[in-house]
């Protein structure tokens, strides 16, 4: 009987971007929102300049 | 760290019609060992397997892409078809199938199950001399960060247009609050301030002053309205004067002609008429039409024709007395429309006079022309004895609406103004917002992204000097540093010491076999921190000639770092590695027989 298939390796623009989307969240520069999808086109260099307004702009204000 | 359970293991590979595999080869794993070391003299196919492998479990072509202007449809064996080739690699996590479509590799399933890592002979070298945008390239794969450099880029962007935007926001706001305070200073700076002086002229309610100005404008519309309509009055007037003196003139040439000729001008139409019949040729010239007594037709005719000529002045005179007559008569009709619509808008130039302020004596003059049983014909008189006197009083009106415009032009400046430092302010607060948290996101990736790569650089550098010093114990070099450019994103350094000399490129004093296993090094020490239970290494032909010492260490290597991969794939023509390790308990060797056109690949004997 064969093994489950492997999942795929994390490359190193995953594993940055997951660094990086953590730290921006303790800051509080962006949300906890589609956290998932921010961090894969963060990591597929995705994020334009549009996005990063948006993301930004669209943050929680800290405490609330 | 990973147990031997969890680590991925390789049943058999099978290759046909690939290359050198001109007959259906296969290599079956041996379960218990994780190092297969295929040994071959030079032309026994061993390229073929490392190429059958990189081909199947990565998207490059092995061999081939050491050779420049290599034909990538020569996977084919010679004198086979394309649909026999197969590559199959069996492991316990699945069954991985290359098949040949068209001059490329269709695979299945599309993602293999092992991640292949593989080192040649012609790349060995390249990593440890190569220039670092090079060496950079060759190790891509471990730590590309370009997406997130892509990203960051992306980032930057914003904050760069943000602070243009901010600064642009800083001007217009100041404009605006010159322009505001220009007009305060103007005014005699009233108040603490132009800000204040601002607020509180907005405060104030101008819709008194609205309604006045609406009030002044009606009725300066309809005085000139009244204005237009008087004048229109007196020229219908004159007209109507003219034509009827012109009327009584042809009306009495007229009466002169009538009186003279004694003729009924009615009779002219009969006459015409007469004429017109005795004309005609089929009448009867014999006789008289109306009395049918016998008749001189030619007199007739002529009788005729003299009565008509002493009638044309006469019907020339009875035509301009007509038209005199409608002409006049249209005017009268004219006039007495002029005549109502003046009266209608002295009607509502009184109405609208109402509201304003007035001087008693423009009260009087308003009251005259509102005074009861006027007929129309009089008030209009009355209306034009008091236009004089009115249109001063009007003129005067005129002057205060204009007053009254400019003040409410100011104040809409100002409100526009006002709103506009408002809306600036608030863009600019919006901005500065925008652009602190751009620069703090921009500052985290950056340092993120900078820490990240010079921790695994730093950890890769140590796992790499450790390989090396166990290879090359006491022997006064190591201190292996892997590094990125501050400014070459995309150059990776290197550098080592060699007895005294630190810091130094080692291509500079490293010999070509210390060259060989640095680069070795870092091909392990890359695979290992990015590799996972699947990965497997595939080193081709990387190591010549070497003595015992050293060999024996390199094996102790591989042995130890087996434990980190599912399997360690090893080719060599070198026979003493084949002496050595032929009967070794952990090692299975797999010896190849010389290649020949009809056999194809072939295992001596039999991967044992």
């Amino acid at each position: 009987m064969n093994k489950e298939p492997k999942p795929a390796p994390e490359s190193p623009n995953t594993l940055l971007a997951q660094h990086i989307a953590r730290q921006l969240l303790e800051q509080g520069l962006i949300g906890a929102d589609n956290m998932a999808f921010f961090v894969r086109r963060l990591s597929e260099g995705q994020l334009r300049e549009a996005d990063w307004r948006a993301v930004l702009i669209a943050r929680p204000l800290k405490g609330s | 760290m990973t147990t031997n359970d969890a680590m991925t293991q390789l049943r058999s590979l099978d290759i046909n019609a690939f290359r050198g595999a001109t007959r259906p080869f296969r290599l079956a794993f041996d379960p218990g060992k994780r190092i297969t070391m295929i040994f071959g003299d030079n032309g026994t196919g061993k390229t073929t397997i490392a190429d059958a492998l990189v081909c199947l479990c990565t998207d490059q072509y092995g061999s081939l892409d050491d050779k420049s202007g290599a034909d990538k449809g020569f996977l084919l064996s010679e004198g086979h078809e394309p649909e026999e080739l197969y590559i199959q690699l069996e492991t316990d996590a699945g069954t991985f199938t290359a098949t040949l479509a068209g001059k490329k590799l269709r695979k299945d399933p599309a993602d293999p199950p092992v991640t292949l890592r593989h080192l040649r002979r012609g790349s060995v070298i390249e990593l440890a001399t190569a220039a670092p945008a090079q060496r950079y390239e060759q190790l891509a794969a471990y730590f590309d960060l370009s997406g997130i450099v892509k990203s960051e880029e992306g980032l930057r962007n914003l904050a760069r247009s943000t602070r243009n935007e901010q600064e642009q926001i800083a001007r217009a706001l100041a404009g605006v609050e010159q322009l505001l305070e220009a007009t305060w200073k103007n005014e005699g700076s009233p108040g603490a301030g132009w800000e204040q002086w601002a607020a509180a002229e907005l405060a104030k309610d101008l819709g008194a002053e609205q309604a006045k100005l609406n009030a002044l404008r009606a009725a300066l519309q309809t005085w000139e309205r009244a204005g237009i309509a008087l004048e229109k009055l007196n020229d219908t007037r004159a007209q109507g004067v003219s034509a009827a003196e012109a009327r009584k003139a042809a009306e009495q040439r007229l009466a002169e002609l009538q009186s003279a000729s004694a003729q009924d001008p009615a009779l002219l139409p009969l006459l015409e008429k007469a004429l017109y019949y005795l004309n005609a040729s089929s009448r009867d010239p014999q006789n008289c039409p109306l009395c049918r007594q016998p008749a001189d037709h030619d007199r007739l005719l002529a009788e005729l024709q003299t009565r008509l000529d002493g009638m044309h002045a006469l019907r020339e005179a009875a035509a301009a007395a007509d038209t005199a007559r409608t002409e006049h008569e249209r005017l009268q009709t004219l006039w007495q429309g002029s005549l109502d619509s003046l009266n209608a808008d002295i009607s509502r130039l009184l109405e609208a006079a109402t509201p304003l302020d007035k001087a008693p004596v423009f009260t009087e003059n308003l009251n005259i022309l509102q005074t009861p049983d006027l007929t129309p014909r009089r008030r209009a008189e009355l209306f034009g004895e008091l236009q004089p006197t009115l249109s001063g009083f009007l003129q005067g009106k005129s002057l205060e609406a204009e007053l009254i415009s400019k003040a409410l032009d100011r104040y809409s400046l100002i409100h526009q103004n006002w709103q506009a430092v408002l809306r600036y302010r608030a863009e600019a607060d919006e901005t500065a917002t925008l652009l602190h948290a751009a620069e703090a996101a921009l500052k985290i990736a950056e340092n993120t992204r900078k820490s990240y790569i010079e921790t695994e650089l730093a950890a890769i550098s140590g796992e790499v000097d450790a390989l090396f010093q166990a290879l090359h114990p006491g022997e006064h070099i190591g201190g292996v540093q892997l590094f990125l450019k501050e400014k070459g994103k995309n150059s990776l350094e290197l550098s080592a010491r060699f007895h005294r000399h630190t810091g130094i490129a080692p291509q500079s004093l490293y010999s070509e076999s210390h060259l060989d296993t640095l680069a070795l090094c870092i091909f392990l020490a890359l695979a290992k921190r990015y590799g996972d239970a699947s990965t497997v290494l595939l080193l081709d032909d990387v190591l010549g000639a070497c003595d015992e010492a050293h060999l024996e260490r390199f094996m102790a290597v591989l042995r130890e770092q087996s434990a980190h991969f599912a399997h360690i794939i090893l080719t060599t023509h070198y026979r003493p590695w084949r002496e050595r390790y032929g009967g070794a308990v952990d090692v299975q060797l797999v010896e190849l027989l010389p290649w020949t056109l009809q056999v194809g690949v072939e295992i001596s004997n039999n991967g044992k």
